[in-house]
């Protein structure tokens, strides 16, 4: 028992864990509604769909992906005290998530331009709901990240004090994992 | 000695990456192919991204080296949640 | 030491308002949900007709319901008192958070009844009203008590902040707490979707709309009455360890200087 509670630990503090327990499991019911209603209406779904266009949201899981790596990399590089790679790290992070933004905001456009809205139907009712609260996700993660970053120039994080870069990336690495299922339940799923 | 040296080593971090692009790249462009028949393309994509999401949840997260029931908490929520999606996506559409 | 009694901290009255509440909580379920009938509440896709029948059929339960939480829902206010006091126990005299929370649980009793004083003369009134009005006072009554919810969010952001920053050993309020206050925050964002759909989860009585962010916050206001109430008799007890330490070293001082 001993042994074992040396080795496992929990990252950043217990309470950024209650927060995305919770997170998660509000997603998790908000995805089993949206198969409850693609049920109801599978024609209406499956049309509603093929107007989306999936690249964007492939290139934007690969850019979500590549984020989460680098902050990733960016912990690993403050636990051996690698201080201008952990910035590095973090500002490439930044950079992928604004990215995302960027791209997901031409797909909007796109989208609203070609007539639909969160009014046409059920679908894009889920699609705009759900992909807009990621986004908020989204815009608060580059904030935090920001703020890690703004931290990391004053070498903040050292080797004996991570826990708010883990808050931090734990909190990014979610924003990845929600999008991990958002876009094949939206965009793949025949 | 060996969970910790494990947790958030670069050569780990980077495999799991390389897994996930490219597990992304088989469910986007591979899955989505015509060819493929809609149910198991779904039943595909859908178990690669429940795949992804435990790779981020126990190398990204580092949730491999947590308490156990902090990772258990999480491994459910992905069963759970694909495991849903499945059982719902497998019912007869409920047209009334 | 001779300690000036009318500066001296009023741990009962502080113990009192802390139990506000509870009671707080339990009236408006009782109340609100299930004597007034809004377990679940009614859907918003109904037809003006269907709400007018809801009023009349249930006249006197909601006004009834509607009436005790115009008056019970001042207690959210007294409570955020006793927490206030508490954070400033942390945060020190000067701290800026402590208002904001006081203020926020304050504001919060305000679209409260507000709202719950629409709902009563909606049930006053539902024989000699149209039907569109029955449902136009419905609606208007739940725009106004959850697009109000920034108010709420800022007195569970400034408590969250406060009891984080507790130094001690063991926290007055537990972290995990605090922590579900920032879920709280969260959950209430996509409250302000609500006068765009009138089905699915972010509709007023929505999965996500009534059923995560209401219950979300609902786990949140229990579980800071639990903790505040058991860390009042904390700081009494700390204050009086404090005072004893105090009257030692003040009878040591007396005997050395003899």
């Amino acid at each position: 028992m001993k042994r074992e509670d040396k080795l496992r630990r929990v990252p950043g503090v217990e309470g950024i864990w209650v927060f995305i327990g919770a997170d998660l499991a509000f997603f998790g019911l908000l995805f089993i509604s949206f198969m409850l209603s693609r049920r109801d209406n599978p024609a209406v779904f499956a049309a509603s769909r093929q107007t989306l266009d999936y690249h964007f949201g492939g290139v934007n899981t690969l850019i979500l992906l590549t984020s989460s790596w680098f902050v990733a990399m960016a912990l690993s590089a403050a636990r051996n005290n690698r201080f201008v790679v952990v910035q590095r790290c973090l500002a490439a992070a930044l950079l992928s998530g604004i990215s995302f933004g960027v791209l997901k905001i031409i797909e909007y456009g796109r989208e609203i331009g070609s007539g639909v809205s969160p009014k046409t139907n059920d679908f894009f009712m889920y699609y705009f709901t759900f992909t807009g609260i990621h986004f908020v996700h989204v815009i608060a993660g580059c904030v935090v990240l920001i703020v890690l970053l703004v931290n990391a120039r004053k070498q903040s994080y050292r080797s004996n004090d991570l826990a708010g870069l883990e808050i931090g990336a734990s909190y990014w690495h979610m924003v990845d994992l929600l999008w991990i299922i958002i876009f094949p339940l939206l965009y793949l799923l025949r | 000695m060996n969970a910790r040296s494990h947790r958030g080593h670069p050569p780990v971090i980077g495999m799991v990456w390389l897994l996930l692009m490219a597990a992304t790249l088989a469910s986007t462009w591979g899955a989505s192919d015509r060819r493929i028949p809609a149910s198991i393309a779904a039943v595909a994509t859908l178990l690669i991204a429940a795949f992804k999401a435990r790779l981020i949840v126990l190398y990204f997260m580092e949730l491999k080296t947590a308490p156990v029931l902090l990772r258990l908490y999480f491994e459910l929520w992905i069963v759970v949640v694909a495991g849903a999606i499945l059982l719902i996506y497998a019912l007869p559409p409920n047209i009334g | 030491m001779m300690k000036n009694k009318a500066v001296a901290t009023d741990y009962g009255l502080w113990k009192l308002m802390a139990w506000s509440g509870p009671v707080f909580f339990t009236l408006f379920f009782f109340m609100w949900g299930l004597l007034a009938d809004n377990f679940p509440p009614m859907s918003p896709n109904l037809s003006a007709e269907a709400m007018k029948a809801h009023y009349l059929d249930k006249s006197l339960a909601i006004s009834i319901g509607m009436s005790v939480c115009m008056v019970g829902g001042a207690f959210y206010m007294t409570w955020g008192c006793a927490v206030s006091r508490l954070m400033r126990r942390i945060e020190g005299p000067e701290g800026m958070f402590s208002n904001l929370e006081m203020m926020g649980a304050t504001i919060t009793f305000t679209p409260i009844v507000v709202a719950c004083g629409i709902w009563l003369v909606a049930a006053m009134q539902a024989a000699v009203l149209s039907a569109e009005i029955i449902q136009s006072m419905y609606l208007l009554g739940w725009m106004i008590i959850d697009i109000a919810y920034m108010v709420t969010s800022f007195q569970i952001m400034g408590a969250s902040i406060v009891f984080l920053k507790d130094t001690r050993e063991k926290k007055l309020i537990p972290a995990w707490i605090s922590w579900w206050g920032w879920v709280t925050i969260a959950s209430f964002f996509p409250v302000s979707l609500i006068p765009f759909f009138k089905t699915g989860p972010f509709a007023l009585n929505g999965l996500f709309n009534f059923w995560v962010a209401f219950p979300t916050w609902y786990i949140w206001i229990v579980a800071m009455s639990i903790y505040v109430i058991k860390g009042v008799n904390r700081i009494e007890i700390e204050d009086g360890a404090a005072e004893a330490k105090e009257d030692v070293s003040n009878a040591v001082s007396m005997l050395a200087t003899r």
